[in-house]
């Protein structure tokens, strides 16, 4: 097995292949996909393609066929979740603060510009697409925030990549994992459930077979504004961080993008709607960790569980 | 025959010697190269050919204050390598 560990889109990237073409030209290419991605649809970039859409916004632009299928993708999404899924909540997260890389955010040790009131924004739902012309109207007001669903798909294209020359193959980016074939031809792949409050330490140990695995939490990107604790997963309800008695949410599911569209989902839904989302799809199990630190999942996620609770040696 | 054979023997010699000799008196009286190069550097200065200059080149600006707001900063990566292992690692949900 080879791994190339590397930093992009503002997280830790892992890449893992098994075989002997898989190798270094391999891991090198879906390497330099991720970083060009990056570019293309970072929000955080003026020139890139999310961000000239965005400056666009009231008048139609064309726009390339991955952001195309990004959009859809996410409307799709966006109607199955009941709006908890929104890529159209960036005026919200701009107005709490998170107006530049979390990296940037941190080195003036979390403090950010006084928050403003909120003003009133168009719906994801009036996004116009006419995919035949391959052109996009977000309406006037609309700014669009790809954030984690641009990380899953870049992480799946990526695996994809990968997976040509190799016989099993993981990407792996700031909790959206990818795994591809089984490591050893029949084995698992070993995932560690971390504890949102204590980075070092693991809550459960997993074993998973080909899918995917992604994690959301609000202990990872947060700030103060106006003496209050802030966090980047918006109630699209009511504008403001969730209020939520879960920490993190992990799902497994067949496809990363559903499994980071719901585990974004679940954890703004809370246990209170967990059940009655995580319902609507049939391969899809989760395990939250709430406050306490307790853990609590789907059925069949608890037989993935082999080992609880326990410290990374140093 | 054997005349002839005595006979080619000495001419081979003779020759030898006298080759041996001939290059030794031409080696002796070429000119050496210290020789050379002072009787080059003693000719006429219209004859030597001008020894190209070039300018000055601009200082480096490590503290970057000049055209720091028209020209990016260069960003430079390093190709890191592989590394290899026996094993699949393990993973970790960090979340995001």
């Amino acid at each position: 097995m080879q791994t190339l560990e590397f930093r992009a889109m503002n997280t830790d990237v892992l890449l893992a292949a098994e075989g002997i073409y898989a190798a270094e030209l391999g891991l090198q290419v879906a390497r330099r996909f991720i970083e060009v991605s990056e570019l293309r649809f970072s929000r955080f970039l003026p020139e890139s393609e999310l961000s000239q859409l965005n400056i666009a916004a009231g008048s139609w632009r064309m726009v390339s066929t991955d952001l195309l299928e990004m959009l859809q993708l996410s409307l799709a999404y966006h109607k199955e979740t009941d709006g908890l899924f929104d890529p159209s909540i960036l005026p919200d997260l701009k107005r709490l603060g998170y107006d530049r890389t979390m990296d940037a955010i941190r080195a003036k040790r979390g403090a950010v510009a006084p928050g403003l009131p909120r003003a009133p924004r168009p719906s994801f739902r009036d996004i116009e697409i006419d995919a035949a012309n391959r052109r996009v109207r977000l309406q006037p007001g609309m700014e669009i925030d790809l954030g984690g669903f641009a990380k899953g798909w870049i992480v799946k294209k990526a695996a994809e990549l990968l997976s040509r020359d190799a016989s099993a193959c993981a990407v792996s980016a700031g909790g959206d994992i990818l795994f591809i074939g089984r490591p050893g031809q029949d084995g698992d792949w070993q995932v560690n459930i971390e504890d949102p409050q204590n980075p070092s330490a693991a809550l459960a140990g997993l074993k998973v077979g080909p899918g995917a695995v992604a994690t959301s939490s609000i202990a990872k990107r947060s700030w103060h504004q106006d003496g209050l604790q802030r966090h980047h997963l918006i109630d699209p309800r009511t504008g403001e961080p969730a209020k939520t008695s879960w920490l993190s949410v992990t799902v497994m599911s067949p496809d990363i993008l559903t499994a980071e569209v719901y585990a974004k989902a679940l954890l703004i839904g809370g246990a209170g709607e967990a059940d009655h989302l995580a319902s609507r799809r049939s391969d899809l199990n989760y395990i939250a960790i709430d406050t306490n630190g307790a853990l609590n999942s789907s059925m069949a996620a608890e037989d993935l569980i082999y080992e609880h609770g326990f410290t990374y040696q140093q | 025959m054997r005349l002839l054979q005595i006979g080619m023997r000495i001419w081979i010699a003779v020759t030898s010697v006298f080759s041996f000799m001939a290059g030794w008196i031409m080696l002796a009286h070429s000119p050496k190269p210290v020789q050379s190069a002072s009787t080059s550097s003693a000719a006429p200065s219209g004859m030597s050919a001008p020894v190209p200059t070039l300018a000055p080149l601009p200082p480096l600006d490590l503290s970057g204050t000049q055209n720091q707001a028209a020209l990016p900063a260069p960003q430079f990566s390093v190709q890191q390598q592989p590394s290899f292992f026996s094993q699949a690692p393990v993973f970790t949900t960090g979340g995001s």
